[in-house]
């Protein structure tokens, strides 16, 4: 189970409203590599993981995602929490305001709302791994995309941690990987499946 | 299928045999006196999760405060023993015996976790 820490695992304190880079940040939320993505990918791909070291790793990088959800939100709603209708027209964030005025609901950038058709739970470890090491790279650049368009060093302060925070997770799956393949010999290479065949 | 993958001779050498330690062969609720240990934890923990959410929406409530109070001190003594006993209940605790206790299964999920 779970218990909840009031606060935020980096401060968010933002002190101009901008719509535009609210509907670009979004996307960290709700979006294809998003903080819920992750969350949902590696707390799921928990329940088979075989050995206990990786387990750890998928439920501590899992719960931390979970704390970046929560930042990203804080950085779309300071972003959003003064905007005027006019400041708000004409800007792409009117399509999202349309439906959901300023409240916080997991979308992409895009438009597209969030789905859980973005991850993966294969119950094979390699495949899941392989998953894992793939969506911090993936989110690693939708990071390095933002801190190309946004110029706030309000917001890219916390997105720089929050980028930082991908390379470390990519390096724990690396060793996660390793591990996996330390208990895989050549024989069985491909040829099991540690979560399903024991 | 033989579980070859695994305590493989042909892994003799490789990094994670050689951490192999006491933090890997203690399993540590299967212990049956942690699991009872446990579940007084539960049973403890879901009073304060309902008393909790009553307070939320009744925070002057003396009686409820005060009941909160009570199963905090029955929590915190509760877990301190488990902690010493059994291992971490979270993984921000004091580390003893140079042991990282944290990944140790069963996890909560696990049929003999329970």
């Amino acid at each position: 189970m779970w218990t909840y820490d009031k606060k935020l695992q980096y401060p968010v304190k933002i002190k101009n409203s901008n719509a535009a880079t609210a509907g670009i940040i979004i996307s960290q939320l709700g979006g294809p590599d998003g903080e819920l993505g992750a969350s949902m990918r590696y707390l799921n791909q928990r329940y088979v993981c075989p050995y206990d070291k990786i387990t750890g790793i998928l439920t501590d990088v899992g719960t931390e995602e979970l704390a970046h959800l929560e930042i990203i939100a804080a950085i779309v709603h300071q972003l959003t929490r003064n905007l005027k209708p006019e400041q708000i027209a004409g800007t792409p964030f009117a399509n999202y305001f349309v439906d959901h005025t300023v409240g916080v609901y997991p979308i992409a950038a895009s438009g597209v709302p969030y789905d859980m058709k973005y991850i993966a739970v294969k119950g094979d470890l390699l495949a899941d791994i392989n998953e894992d090491l793939a969506a911090e790279q993936k989110a690693r650049v939708t990071y390095d995309n933002i801190l190309r368009l946004v110029d706030d060093p309000d917001v890219r302060g916390p997105i720089r941690f929050l980028r930082e925070r991908e390379i470390v997770h990519y390096q724990r799956f690396g060793d996660a990987m390793r591990i996996a393949q330390d208990n895989l010999d050549s024989k069985n290479f491909y040829a099991i499946n540690p979560s399903y065949d024991r | 299928m033989e579980r070859r993958f695994n305590n493989n001779p042909a892994n003799n050498g490789s990094a994670w045999q050689n951490e192999m330690s006491r933090a890997e062969e203690m399993r540590y609720p299967a212990d049956p006196n942690c699991k009872r240990m446990l579940r007084q934890i539960q049973e403890i923990d879901f009073a304060l999760m309902d008393t909790k959410l009553f307070l939320d929406a009744y925070p002057r409530n003396l009686m409820a405060m005060e009941y909160f109070n009570q199963l905090i001190e029955k929590r915190d003594a509760a877990a301190q023993a488990y902690h010493a006993q059994c291992g971490p209940l979270v993984a921000d605790e004091r580390i003893e015996n140079n042991t990282w206790l944290w990944i140790n299964g069963p996890w909560p999920w696990e049929f003999d976790a329970n």
